[in-house]
């Protein structure tokens, strides 16, 4: 190869690693942020991406440097109005996933749940998550937010909390790691996943596209299987 | 001063009552971790509290406890590091002030630091048993039931507690116990060799504790172990797993941030309970941060290569 061909070579290689539309991800998962970032980042590359694990580094950098476009659970998303709604992430057809209370022992009675201390993960706000909690179980538990997928089995380990609410998914990931008996009981609501939302039209189609062509392995990080519009 | 005075008076007095933050007190000594936790005890407040943190060095005084509680009338305090909690006793003592409840955190065995203080609650610093083993045992192809740990006998009360914690996970600790008056290095020698040497442990668990854990007994005792044994070793501090020693496998430390966040949901709780710890138990410590030496595990574990993806820091 000559030295020219060689330059063109290499600043087409760059080409690919170049800062474009900024995009935020905010998805408590089992697994760790760097994780995820490092695999979409890979696969996104003309997107400059940043996932993070914790809400309150979420909305600080969503207030002090706002990204072109945002991925993140369907209650956080509808947070943030100045970003469209683009992609709605799907699993097995459906744009929301089943919430289950995981418990030792014994099922958790529908009728006791405004009584119990509910572990949950703090990827609201305070208040709101009190909001969506009593939402989607249908009464008012004392919560115990955590700020880890994984520090909701210690919640029950120490009998700091009755039961905590997660998504199926989650709760089939929490199972399969722990030995003890862990009993699953159907919540009323649904969780919605996560969506791509984003704030200029510009960097809608390249996002969008990005987004669209993950594969199964980096879609299953953000807890999808497929996405749609 | 006429009616038409007093209301408007009244009205901004009562107006700045209700927007007034209600305050909370934390007194630690210097450094990053400390500062990583109350980042998190404010993060997980909110607006409703202002967290006044306030450094306080080893020959802290009375006085300037009192003082801060003075000046900020805080809901409660917390208390990071032993230092902080004996300087709260003592002023406790002093001043016989129990109306104000104490949140400790950071500290060596809070349980037995924090007895004697009034209207006391804690978190734990220690990391416990079943948290590390149940995230190994994630990581890992091969079985892990069974973990063997030196311990020296005044340590009973922590084992015993650790022990009823993995049971129900199924991971039972096989302890060898050293008498506190006894030779540390024949102890911890003999130790090993009796957990390792028969080969019926999946993992050694050292534990934070300078009766065992120090340069000297590091270098004579065991290094010379690890390499003898060549089984999975689990810390509980970094630089244990660095790789220039070929020693720790995996650590398992506290999450400060986290552990901040913990602390917020204790003192809603207390809010929710009229300001009153009294009979409140000390908390165990809810999240981690895991590492592990990809170096040495290649040698001494089988590793779930995508599980990998759940871990803070690999060091190879």
């Amino acid at each position: 190869m000559k030295w020219k061909s060689l330059i063109l070579a290499l600043s087409l290689g760059a080409g690919g690693s170049m800062a474009g539309p900024k995009v935020y991800v905010f998805f408590p998962s089992l697994l760790r942020p760097n994780a995820i970032q490092s695999a979409l980042s890979e696969k996104c590359s003309g997107l400059d991406i940043t996932v993070f694990g914790r809400l309150a580094d979420f909305q600080g950098q969503m207030t002090q440097a706002p990204p072109e476009a945002v991925v993140a659970p369907g209650s956080v998303l509808d947070q943030y109005g100045a970003y469209k709604h683009v992609l709605k992430g799907a699993l097995k057809g459906s744009s929301a996933e089943a919430l289950v209370f995981l418990s030792v022992g014994k099922s958790i009675d529908e009728g006791s749940i405004g009584t119990i201390n509910l572990g949950v993960v703090g990827f609201l706000d305070r208040a709101k998550l009190s909001g969506w909690v009593s939402s989607v179980v249908g009464g008012q538990p004392k919560l115990k937010n955590v700020t880890k997928v994984e520090d909701l089995l210690p919640l029950l380990t120490f009998k700091s909390a009755d039961a905590v609410l997660v998504q199926e998914s989650a709760a089939r990931e929490i199972k399969a790691k722990s030995q003890t008996n862990l009993i699953e009981t159907k919540a009323k609501g649904r969780y919605e996943l996560v969506g791509v939302g984003v704030k200029d039209d510009g960097a809608a189609k390249a996002v969008e596209s990005a987004f669209k062509s993950l594969g199964a392995k980096e879609k299953a990080m953000l807890g999808v299987d497929g996405w749609t519009k | 001063m006429k009616l038409g005075g007093i209301l408007p008076a009244l009205i901004l007095c009562l107006a700045s009552a209700s927007i007034a933050e209600e305050s909370i007190l934390v007194l630690h000594p210097a450094g990053e971790k400390f500062q990583e936790t109350v980042k998190g005890i404010r993060e997980g407040l909110g607006a409703d509290y202002k967290v006044a943190d306030q450094e306080i060095s080893k020959d802290v005084q009375v006085a300037t406890v009192s003082a801060a509680i003075k000046a900020k009338s805080p809901k409660a305090v917390v208390l990071m590091d032993n230092s902080s909690i004996r300087i709260w006793k003592e002023y406790q003592q002093q001043s016989g002030d129990t109306a104000t409840p104490s949140l400790s955190l950071m500290g060596i065995m809070i349980d037995k630091a924090v007895s004697g203080i009034a209207n006391a609650t804690g978190i734990s610093y220690e990391v416990p048993a079943v948290t590390v083993f149940v995230n190994l045992r994630s990581l890992m192809k091969q079985p892990l039931k069974t973990v063997g740990v030196v311990q020296r006998a005044s340590m009973d009360d922590f084992i015993a507690k650790q022990s009823s914690f993995c049971e129900p996970e199924n991971i039972h600790l096989k302890t060898y116990r050293v008498e506190d008056k006894s030779d540390a290095a024949e102890g911890l020698r003999k130790g090993l060799d009796d957990l390792l040497g028969k080969n019926d442990v999946d993992a050694l668990w050292v534990l934070n504790d300078n009766f065992f854990l120090n340069p000297k007994l590091l270098k004579e005792v065991w290094l010379p172990a690890a390499a003898k044994y060549r089984k999975p070793i689990v810390v509980g501090v970094e630089s244990l797993v660095q790789s220039n020693l070929n020693f720790g496998v995996y650590a398992v430390l506290p999450d400060h941030y986290a552990l901040g966040s913990q602390a917020a949901n204790v003192l809603l709780e207390l809010q929710d309970n009229g300001w009153v710890a009294t009979g409140r138990p000390v908390d165990q410590p809810l999240s981690v941060l895991k590492y592990l030496n990809t170096k040495v595990s290649r040698k001494t574990l089988s590793i779930d290569e995508e599980k990998l993806k759940e871990i803070d820091r690999q060091v190879e």
